[in-house]
């Protein structure tokens, strides 16, 4: 597989899942929960420029997944499939809580403290059973301070899972990472250690399952000198490489950690070709949250054809117009301008000259706190342009969290759209300022007027 | 008042569901008033009330029931909840009882009743709605 088409593939799948992710309330299990942290350990490996989803996984990853939820998420179930599930879910679990804390709700939190002690309880009873050793060691891996007496009793779990003849890659790096929280258990570390080098000198599954071994070998396990050293990590990444080229796909659940992976051990421009793809293709973080005002947004460049219609369109009919005169308007068209498109096309009544609007620009109140801000010409001569607009936005960042969405059909000035955003950001009031770019202009434009042609 | 907020309350108030809000549904010196003012930031498009307070039935053997509320906002999708969460608890904190709330985008909300979750089954049991865009 190439990895253009890795990209490609990762891409779509998150274009298709992160937004239902974000808006469904529904709690998705260990399939969905894996992609969406291994999506975002993505996008904390490519660092700048996708701070959005940072921002948007910590967001869903701590919300509520209702109360019972970890009630029936038993590692130990009778069911060899729901123990599996289960269990791995719990491995997704305690990583997220891990690096970005535990729900919201308090109640939520309780509940599950509650229930993975429940569970380590009883896996400290059957430390035989299939899977039980990802929940267990996890826990110790990833939660220490909270689960302190599962730390004291580990080591002698591990025992037992190491005496088994059959391990996959998998379970030693789990139980390795486990063993970093042991004091003094160097030597049950040293036997793990030893049979994942045994592994690496001497591959013997799959290449399907071995590309995501060396993935993980990548994305997760450089910490430990005895994997990072010049050869060993030589090996890994080639083989890593010849493994990818190997197959024709990789499973979605693992997708985002192989593209890590394949970042990680990336050259300068097969890097530059991994972010090329991602930024065209991949749905910002942004769109998804403009969809609640404007739910026909696609990501696609879609409307190119409306450039011109875009630049075009008049900030007001005249400069003093009157709140009646709108609302005349909108029934009785006098033409087309930017309060009347808004006000179509977020269905409200236009209500200007708030004590927010100042100058002749155009601030849109959808509702208090919430604004629209146009500067449908291009700032070129005049001096004291972009201040009129700056001043403009930073009177509305005045409002307690003041969401201000400016629409941008003129690419504006980079530094005056720099210096609002830094006002926004060392505003007491906690505003979100957002530019909202010419691709998605134009599509509020091509939507506006497919809908006045086809109420008439 | 956006038309999503009509179509909203519209549909809210043809629920089986939904009931009349009375005084009785608010602990004793909690005011409608009070949670608008501290719900006010999120420009709320809708604010219920739910839970036993509205449907009367228990379903934990506390003897006090926390006052449920479901804010609906746009801005829910633009913050981080964490910071949303953390300021409407301190504002409600003067009410001086436990408010269980949950904050959802416009979208997050209608998702609520399509996938049947457990706030749509306390939704089922009765609610009301404490504050609505349309009465401003």
């Amino acid at each position: 597989m190439k990895v253009g088409d890795l990209a490609k593939y990762w891409v779509d799948k998150h274009n298709e899942h992160y937004s239902s992710y974000l808006l469904s309330e529904r709690e998705p299990r260990y399939m969905m929960k894996t992609f969406f942290l291994y999506s975002y350990h993505l996008f904390k490996t490519l660092k700048e420029g996708w701070g959005d989803f940072l921002v948007g996984y910590s967001k869903i990853f701590r919300r509520n997944p209702s109360n019972d939820y970890y009630g029936l998420r038993d590692p130990t179930d009778e069911s060899n499939d729901n123990a599996r599930k289960n269990s791995l879910e719990w491995v997704a679990a305690f990583a997220v809580c891990a690096e970005i804390g535990f729900p919201h709700n308090e109640s939520a939190m309780k509940k599950f403290r509650k229930y993975s002690e429940i569970y380590l309880g009883k896996a400290r009873t059957t430390p035989d059973s299939e899977w039980i050793d990802f929940f267990v060691s996890s826990a110790v891996a990833y939660m220490p301070e909270v689960y302190e007496r599962t730390v004291q009793w580990f080591p002698s779990a591990l025992e037992k899972y190491l005496s088994k003849a059959e391990l996959t890659p998998h379970q030693l790096m789990i139980y390795l990472k486990a063993t970093r929280n042991c004091k003094g258990q160097n030597e049950l570390q040293e036997k793990a250690l030893a049979r994942l080098l045994k592994w690496i000198e001497n591959p013997t599954d799959t290449y399907e399952r071995q590309v995501t071994i060396w993935a993980r070998l990548i994305t997760e396990m450089q910490w430990l000198p005895e994997l990072s050293n010049e050869e060993i990590l030589r090996r890994t990444k080639e083989n890593f490489a010849s493994s990818l080229e190997r197959v024709y796909s990789v499973d979605m659940l693992n997708s985002p950690m192989v593209l890590d992976a394949c970042y990680s051990a990336a050259d300068e421009e097969l890097k530059k070709e991994i972010l090329r793809i991602l930024v065209s293709r991949l749905a910002p973080a942004k769109l998804i949250a403009l969809e609640e005002l404007f739910n026909f947004l696609e990501h696609s460049d879609a409307a190119l054809e409306m450039q011109e219609a875009s630049r075009k369109i008049r900030e007001k009919c005249k400069s003093s117009v009157s709140q009646d005169e709108c609302k005349a308007c909108m029934k009785d068209k006098k033409g087309d301008c930017w309060i009347r498109i808004l006000s179509k096309l977020t269905h409200t009544a236009p209500r200007l000259h708030s004590g927010y609007e100042v100058a002749d620009k155009v601030v849109y109140s959808l509702q208090q706190g919430v604004y629209i801000v146009v500067k449908a010409e291009e700032i070129a001569h005049q001096t004291g342009e972009g201040d009129v607009l700056f001043r403009q936005c930073v009177t509305l960042f005045s409002v307690d969290h003041a969401l201000v969405l400016y629409l941008n059909p003129f690419e504006t000035a980079p530094t005056v759209i720099e210096n609002i955003k830094k006002a926004a950001s060392s505003s007491k009031n906690n505003p979100v300022f957002e530019v909202i770019d010419q691709k998605y202009v134009r599509q509020l434009i091509r939507k506006y007027l497919h809908d006045e042609k086809t109420d008439k | 008042m956006t038309r999503t907020a009509q179509s909203l309350t519209d549909k809210l108030e043809n629920m089986r569901s939904y009931v009349e809000l009375s005084q009785d549904m608010l602990p004793k010196g909690v005011s409608a008033k009070g949670i608008q003012d501290a719900l006010d930031f999120l420009s709320p498009i809708v604010v219920l009330v739910h839970g036993s307070r509205v449907s009367h039935r228990k379903f934990s053997t506390k003897k006090k029931s926390d006052l449920d509320i479901l804010c609906v906002s746009i801005k829910a999708a633009f913050w981080p909840l964490e910071e949303l969460y953390s300021k409407a608890q301190k504002n409600l904190e003067k009410q001086n009882v436990k408010i269980d709330l949950s904050i959802v985008s416009y979208r997050g909300f209608l998702s609520i009743f399509e996938e049947r979750t457990a706030l749509c089954d306390s939704l089922d049991h009765g609610f009301s709605v404490l504050y609505s865009e349309e009465n401003t």
